[in-house]
């Protein structure tokens, strides 16, 4: 942030080479350099932040080249922001071009992580949106082509110089940018059930209406590939239905859980009633407490495994609740549980759902 | 006699303070309580060891604990049924007559169940404070509080607590207002729906209920909605409070209170025969047991809507409820209207990191187009201080996987008591930001 208000901001621009004039397909391998001012689209965008802010510099690279050195063009970028002491960085606008866009959004993402407000511009399917927008960095919506340069300049110049001044900032319909997996709370001084009627008769009538929840597309999960022989195969139980041992010594929440447990289930024959709770707050658990080897089926396991059906089953029951749980979190505990289970030479898995 | 002929009159008696007395009685917005007799009514020595009356007031440093329900004080004065219905005597139907009610004013009902509960079917802390920067969160921080203490007897089981406080609330509530029973009402409102201009769009509004069992339920016509099959409510009915709540889940849950105050009912009974034509309330049970089930759900609701004729659909699970399991119920809802031709808008709330960040929808279809959001209830969550007074109980538990709090103490919660509900009328939403 600028100290001075007076002072113009210092922006740092960032180009691939096609854009920073040195050539196309055939230059996508030029590799980062940086020039003094501004380059290019550059040029508008200073001319469009009316004296409030200056392109100091310039960092351009090929997108082929970015693709193959990610990590230390983002070093280079890194160093050479911190060392124009820049007030804000500028990506773009790459429109719909994937592989400037996925540059954009990398660069983005680390310039924001130290501390300095950074804007991109891209079309809404442009690939950089989908991988980076998740990480919540800021995008501007631009056309596909570079036909709509300078409305994508003008805006990403207005953010992000409101973002420079640490200004608030409207709803990303309103200030141009595209939703970047943030959401917050505002007062519409309109009851919901009036809000409602309204958008109802609106969609009723045929006129044009907004969603105030964008429906989100999930991730499909595509099914891995049957398990070959499973006589040969380690097995494991593994639970989102928050059965803990008596006590629930990890603290595992009702809902919402960011964190998973593992419990010693080794020579035991079958789960033994009133040895074990269920803390998950979202189903009727009276079956489950009454024989816990309804939910995780340990007795049958073990019967396969007596008659050599499964190859073994592991000492560990992998834990945790599945109630109303962020997406990211239980990302997060899947990956590790997942890396446990190979680390320990698991083929198959049993998730009995509840 | 058909739709257009029930009509219901509402008298509403404005309370702005409360206090004992030795005779209960309404006189210029003070509510008179004759504690004694008041307990006396309510007694079910089976099933309550004792019940205390305490009241609390808007403002005050007063924290109200282990709340259950929050019922509005109304009584029939005159028709063919009682408010309530099902809970008192043959369930006639009601919605017709005239019925008084106490306005800003709530009875709320604390307790804690005698025997051990665990997952859905178990009651959560739920916590009002009557001031301070919480009360914004909460339900019934701006009303006038009746609260019922009950304490159940030994040897009670769950069923019989339960049952005793559906009775103690309903039975608390008629008798406050009857005490208006020979007054003149202040302001009195007409609810009837006459024909409509028939160019203007039909409109439904579908109510997903809480069922799960005991404890986690709602009643209709005094009866739990296990098995129920879409039907048809007038909405005076629901005015009426032929919806009754036993459901003691989240704390963000369906109340008594809400559903007879409800919102949509309100709003569409008053835009009846100007912008659209109000059908009527579908009612339906969320939380089936299958995906199977949720689907056939969703058809049962939407072949109900069709058939009645509906252009357009509001959708809501008890105004914004909607959370983990029962989404999906709701957007198979949505689907089977908008695949019948009904152009369908929905309410609900929105989950996800405490940040706002992440997917905010357990479960969606393309056909969920149009919806409402009331925002994410744990975003945005204040820490309330330290209070001179609790009702309900010495310590809370917002948290059982953690060890009970000082209930005087300060405390942050993510989820206030109707902290859901509030929001709707608060005009809260959420945007990309």
């Amino acid at each position: 942030m600028a100290d001075d208000a007076a002072r113009p901001l210092r922006l740092v621009h960032y180009l691939n080479a096609f854009f920073g004039g040195i050539g196309g397909e055939a230059e996508a391998h030029y590799a980062v350099e940086t020039h003094d001012g501004p380059l290019g689209p550059g040029m508008l965008l200073q001319q469009l932040c009316s004296g409030q802010a200056e392109v100091v510099g310039t960092v351009v690279c090929g997108d082929g080249y970015f693709g193959e050195h990610e990590a230390a063009v983002a070093e280079h970028v890194r160093q050479y922001v911190r060392r124009q002491d820049a007030d804000a960085f500028i990506a773009g606008p790459a429109f719909g071009s994937g592989r400037y866009g996925l540059a954009c959004g990398r660069l983005c993402l680390e310039v924001e992580r130290l501390g300095i407000p950074a804007v991109t511009g891209l079309h809404a399917e442009n690939p950089g949106g989908e991988v980076f927008l998740p990480q919540h960095i800021f995008a501007v919506s631009t056309t596909a082509s570079a036909a709509g340069m300078q409305p994508a300049l003008r805006r990403m110049a207005t953010l992000a110089l409101k973002r420079a001044r640490g200004e608030p900032l409207g709803p990303a319909a309103q200030e141009g940018f595209l939703p970047r997996d943030v959401r917050r709370t505002v007062d519409t001084g309109v009851p919901a059930a009036k809000r409602a009627v309204d958008l109802a008769l609106h969609k009723w009538s045929g006129e044009p209406y907004t969603s105030e929840i964008t429906v989100e597309a999930f991730e499909p999960v595509t099914p891995p590939p049957p398990v070959a022989d499973f006589s040969d195969t380690l097995f494991a139980l593994v639970t989102e239905c928050g059965l803990v041992p008596k006590g629930n010594p990890d603290r595992l929440p009702a809902a919402g859980a960011g964190h998973w447990a593992a419990y010693d289930i080794g020579g035991m024959p079958h789960l033994t009633p009133g040895e074990w709770e269920i803390v998950h707050g979202g189903y009727d658990n009276t079956a489950a407490l009454l024989d816990p080897n309804r939910v995780v089926p340990l007795d049958a396991m073990r019967t396969l495994q007596r008659e050599g059906v499964i190859g073994g089953l592991l000492d560990e029951l992998l834990v945790t609740v599945g109630n109303l749980a962020s997406l990211s979190a239980m990302k997060k505990i899947g990956a590790e549980m997942a890396a446990t289970l190979k680390q320990r030479g698991v083929g198959a898995v049993v998730l009995p759902a509840t | 006699m058909n739709l257009h002929s029930w009509r219901l009159e509402i008298g509403a008696f404005p309370v702005q303070r409360l206090a004992f007395a030795s005779r209960t009685a309404y006189e210029n917005g003070t509510l008179f309580i004759d504690s004694a007799e008041l307990r006396e009514h309510v007694a079910v020595p089976a099933a309550f060891a004792d019940v205390a009356v305490r009241l609390a007031h808007p403002g005050e440093s007063c924290r109200i604990v282990h709340i259950l329900d929050a019922v509005s004080p109304m009584a029939k004065v005159t028709g063919r049924s009682t408010v309530y219905p099902g809970f008192f005597g043959s369930a006639l139907p009601t919605g017709n007559g005239r019925t008084h009610v106490l306005t800003d004013a709530a009875v709320l009902v604390s307790g804690t169940f005698p025997e051990p509960t665990s997952g859905a079917l178990s009651a959560a802390e739920a916590t009002v404070d009557m001031s301070g920067p919480a009360a914004a969160c909460c339900a019934f921080s701006d009303t006038a509080n009746v609260v019922l203490v009950c304490r159940p007897a030994r040897g009670a089981s769950n069923a019989d607590f339960d049952a005793a406080l559906q009775r103690a609330k309903l039975k608390t509530a008629v008798y406050l207002a009857e005490a208006t029973a020979e007054l003149e009402p202040p302001q009195t409102e007409v609810y009837e729906l006459p024909p409509a201009d028939d160019t203007l769009p039909r409109v439904v509004f579908l109510d997903q209920l809480h069922q799960q069992g005991l404890l986690a339920q709602t009643f209709l016509y005094g009866r739990h909605t296990q098995g129920l099959e879409p039907t048809l409510m007038h909405p005076n009915e629901m005015l009426d409070g032929a919806l009754v709540s036993g459901n003691y889940r989240q704390p963000g849950r369906s109340i008594t209170y809400g559903h007879s105050r409800n919102d949509l009912v309100r709003e569409l009974y008053g835009r009846h025969g100007r912008d659209l034509n109000f059908l009527g309330v579908v009612i339906g049970r969320g939380w089936q047991d299958t995906q199977a089930l949720k689907e056939r759900q969703g058809w049962m609701m939407a072949r109900l809507a069709s058939l009645l004729g509906a252009q357009v659909a509001v959708v809501s699970a008890d105004v914004g409820g909607t959370g983990g399991n029962n989404t999906i119920d709701f957007m198979q809802t949505i689907k089977a209207c908008e695949q019948m031709g009904i152009r369908t808008v929905a309410i609900m709330q929105e989950a996800g990191n405490a940040d706002g960040s992440n997917p905010t929808l357990v479960d969606h279809v393309p056909e969920a187009d149009a919806l409402v959001s009331v925002g994410g209830v744990g975003w945005d969550i204040p820490l309330a201080p330290a209070v001179s007074r609790v009702i309900g109980g010495a310590t809370v538990q917002p948290n059982r996987a953690r060890e009970p709090l000082d209930a005087a103490g300060p405390l942050q919660v993510a989820c206030w008591y109707g902290a859901v509900w509030k929001r709707t009328f608060q005009g809260l939403s959420a945007v990309d930001a």
